[in-house]
């Protein structure tokens, strides 16, 4: 009789004991767990296999006429287009000094392609033209496809033309002839001093352009070092992670600027035909930006924005020749490459 | 050998012998009661014993853990965000920018330094202090070539500044995440044997079996010796119950405090760091997106992620979680203002994204760098604040849990004595009836 209460009370006690013991949340854990962000690299679309590849990949399309003045605009043109948009949007780089880079000093983009860009929007906008450009950056693995998805209107960063490439985009007349070079620390002379000694040791090259194929085919001794941005490039050499870096010679002229202790070694690796990139729809603007490249090959233009950005380069010693003005070449001509 | 067993034998049929006595039986169950009382005592020390470690341990070492590593991530994270920001607007110079920049580092090694020395015996997050004071000094040092050369124009300035935060985000703040991991681990191993029921339960049935055989013995006596009451037995009755309700009374009390020091305190703080962890991780990725210049997918795709835990406009995501613990504290004033800020933050990414995303990068910088006090900010200072305040609840609570370990283990072994003192005094005269 009172046994039995006092199992009951202990009961009781029991399952109260349990119920207050039983109340666990892990919002500790919860919130930890949340901080696991494995961040999924940039994914770079790598190009397809070559197709077979036309003799004349690198001839444009033949102007229509006399360039149109900018209140003469065909209509139903891609021109028109942007016109009434209001603005040109020009997918460039903005890390590549002398070439096409933001300054935050100016906060302004300068630089050679950049000053050529700046030439289609004039010839679409008249003098107005400077509030109507926007500058979108791409890293050199995002170019054809801005161009292909047309979020940009036109490329101009050091775009080589190449047969491959050709498959998926248009490109203007070839407007400026780079050529692939290899840049060395000044320090580092006593080894290297040509391409030969380069045998076994790290050159950088950036993704998705021509270099790695080149450096493959010239100098197949060396280690490639594969970076996603070009002036990483640049970081690698100045720590020493590699011992040379291999691009254009127009974009190595821009580290040569911004680092007095690199030189570069003798001897051109491959031509790059620079072209300005357009989306296969619209071959009335390709013929249009041909024109205005023709335009300022004959009034001078073209020399003073070449002299305006190279022509204190000095390399050797003197001071760069302005170089030879690629010859307009064209598909109607049956311009065959070189 | 025979001889061997025989006394054995003799002996065990002696006390069986006895046992079949009354005095016998009354020594028999006095004995019993005194060895319970022990048994019962040293448990209940025990029990408390684990429980004053539990919270001792919680109050002086890993609640502080958490929050010191919590506030190194912070540090840290300000110290990029700081240097990031400074370069993307062209003033690294600035003395405010920089001097944030530097005392932020210093900072955050005094909190790691702290962590060290709050305990000696942490071998499990040596390699990660280890990783951060191998990796420091090359962060600074990018950062400062990074600044060199933005003061000089060169666009090679930004890729420097990129590695160094690369540096920061694949070394450095991993380890300092993997700290506070383990930091956050070790609390939760302090709380679950804090508060660990199966002691306290073990104790309440022993004890429970003591008082009951201490009536039964009472009753028993009581028919045998024609008398209502044993004085003596029913005090000790009485000291048994005091005792176990007085340890019944601190055990629960310190259940109550640890149960509050961690849903007031810990977790929210937990909580209001992950939220403050990747609020700092949404800001650096931004800036780091634009000064990449480009090559910022990798941070653009970081942040969207980052941005999803962080919403506050779902159940999954931090802020929403943090929100509504806010309001359950009755801080519906902050918890407002955190998500109109985080609101405010993700509307002016998305902004600064569609810039980005139609070339209008000027634009972009001069949304990321506009007005003196950015959203994000704003929200990360209110999460400071309430980390300050979560802490001080913590602090509250682990008071009210904590008791005065010495003074309760001499109350109950003074009351082991006593209850032993009086089987002893209320069965004596009893034994003596028997001469």
């Amino acid at each position: 009789m009172n046994m039995r209460r006092y199992l009951l009370l202990l009961a009781a006690g029991l399952v109260l004991l349990t119920a207050c013991s039983a109340t666990k949340d892990d919002r500790l854990e919860s919130s930890v767990g949340l901080l696991d962000i494995s961040s999924a690299p940039a994914s770079s679309s790598s190009s397809t296999p070559a197709r077979g590849c036309p003799r004349d990949y690198l001839a444009s399309l033949r102007p229509e006429g006399p360039l149109p003045s900018p209140t003469n605009i065909p209509p139903n043109t891609f021109m028109d287009f942007i016109r009434h948009r209001g603005y040109l949007i020009v997918g460039v780089d903005q890390n590549t000094k002398l070439l096409g880079y933001y300054n935050p000093d100016t906060t302004q983009y300068e630089g050679f392609d950049i000053d050529i860009a700046n030439e289609i929007a004039k010839a679409i906008f008249g003098a107005d033209w400077p509030n109507r450009v926007r500058y979108r950056a791409l890293l050199t693995t995002q170019r054809i496809p801005a161009v292909k998805a047309e979020k940009v209107d036109i490329v101009a960063d050091a775009f080589t033309v190449n047969c491959d490439r050709t498959n998926y985009v248009d490109f203007s007349n070839v407007y400026f002839m780079g050529h692939q070079r290899i840049l060395v620390r000044k320090d580092s002379k006593a080894e290297i001093k040509n391409q030969e000694d380069l045998r076994g040791k790290p050159v950088c090259v950036t993704s998705g352009g021509t270099a790695l194929a080149n450096l493959k085919k010239k100098l197949p001794y060396a280690i490639p070092d594969i970076v996603g941005a070009r002036t990483d490039c640049l970081v690698a050499l100045q720590l020493g992670k590699v011992d040379g870096i291999l691009t254009d010679d127009a974009i190595l002229y821009g580290f040569l600027a911004q680092d007095p202790h690199t030189q570069l070694l003798d001897g051109d690796l491959s031509d790059e035909p620079y072209g300005l990139a357009i989306a296969k729809s619209h071959p009335e603007f390709v013929r249009f930006v041909n024109a205005v490249l023709e335009q300022m090959h004959t009034d001078g233009r073209w020399t003073t924005i070449w002299k305006n950005w190279f022509g204190n380069v000095e390399i050797g010693g003197s001071s760069a020749k302005v170089p030879v003005q690629p010859r307009a070449c064209y598909k109607e001509d049956r311009c065959v490459a070189p | 050998m025979r001889e061997g067993e025989y006394p054995i034998k003799e002996s065990l049929s002696a006390l069986a012998r006895r046992l079949r006595t009354t005095p016998g039986q009354m020594r028999f169950a006095s004995a019993t009661t005194a060895l319970m009382t022990i048994v019962v005592s040293v448990a209940a020390i025990a029990v408390l014993h684990t429980r004053h470690d539990a919270t001792q341990s919680l109050a002086s070492v890993a609640q502080p853990s958490l929050v010191h590593a919590s506030n190194a991530y912070a540090n840290f994270s300000d110290a990029d965000a700081t240097a990031s920001i400074a370069f993307l607007t062209g003033d690294l110079d600035l003395l405010y920018r920089r001097d944030r920049y530097i005392s932020d580092l210093s900072k955050a090694t005094a909190e790691l330094a702290a962590i060290s020395q709050t305990s000696g015996e942490r071998s499990e997050i040596e390699p990660s202090i280890l990783v951060i004071n191998q990796n420091l000094p090359t962060y600074t040092g990018l950062v400062d070539t990074a600044r060199s050369n933005n003061r000089q124009g060169f666009p090679v300035g930004a890729a420097y500044l990129r590695q160094a935060s690369e540096t920061m985000r694949t070394t450095i703040l991993p380890a300092v995440l993997s700290i506070y991991r383990a930091e956050a681990g070790k609390l939760g191993v302090a709380y679950d044997s804090g508060r660990s029921q199966t002691g306290p339960l073990f104790l309440l049935v022993i004890a429970a079996a003591l008082i009951l055989f201490m009536i039964g013995v009472q009753f028993w006596l009581a028919g045998r010796t024609h008398r209502m009451l044993n004085l003596g037995w029913l005090a000790a009755t009485m000291v048994t119950a005091v005792v176990a309700i007085a340890v019944g009374l601190v055990i629960t009390s310190n259940t109550d405090g640890l149960q509050s020091a961690r849903k007031r305190g810990s977790d929210t703080t937990a909580e209001l760091s992950a939220a403050r962890i990747l609020a700092l991780r949404a800001q650096a990725d931004e800036s780091l997106a634009l000064i990449a210049r480009g090559s910022g997918t990798s941070f653009a795709q970081d942040i969207e992620e980052v941005a999803k835990r962080l919403r506050n406009d779902n159940r999954s995501g931090i802020a929403w979680q943090v929100q509504s613990t806010l309001r359950d504290l009755d801080r519906d004033a902050y918890a407002k203002a955190l998500g109109a800020e985080l609101a405010a933050f993700l509307q002016e990414h998305k902004e600064i994204v569609d810039h980005e995303n139609a070339g209008q990068f000027r634009e972009a910088i001069e949304q990321t760098s506009q007005g003196e006090v950015p959203h994000l900010d704003l929200a990360v200072r209110v999460l400071d604040n309430e980390i300050t305040e979560s802490q001080r609840r913590f602090t509250a609570a682990i008071t009210s849990a904590s008791f005065d370990a010495p003074a309760v283990y001499f109350g109950v072994t003074l009351g082991a004595v006593l209850i032993c003192a009086s089987i002893g005094v209320g069965i004596y005269p009893r034994l003596r009836e028997y001469r």
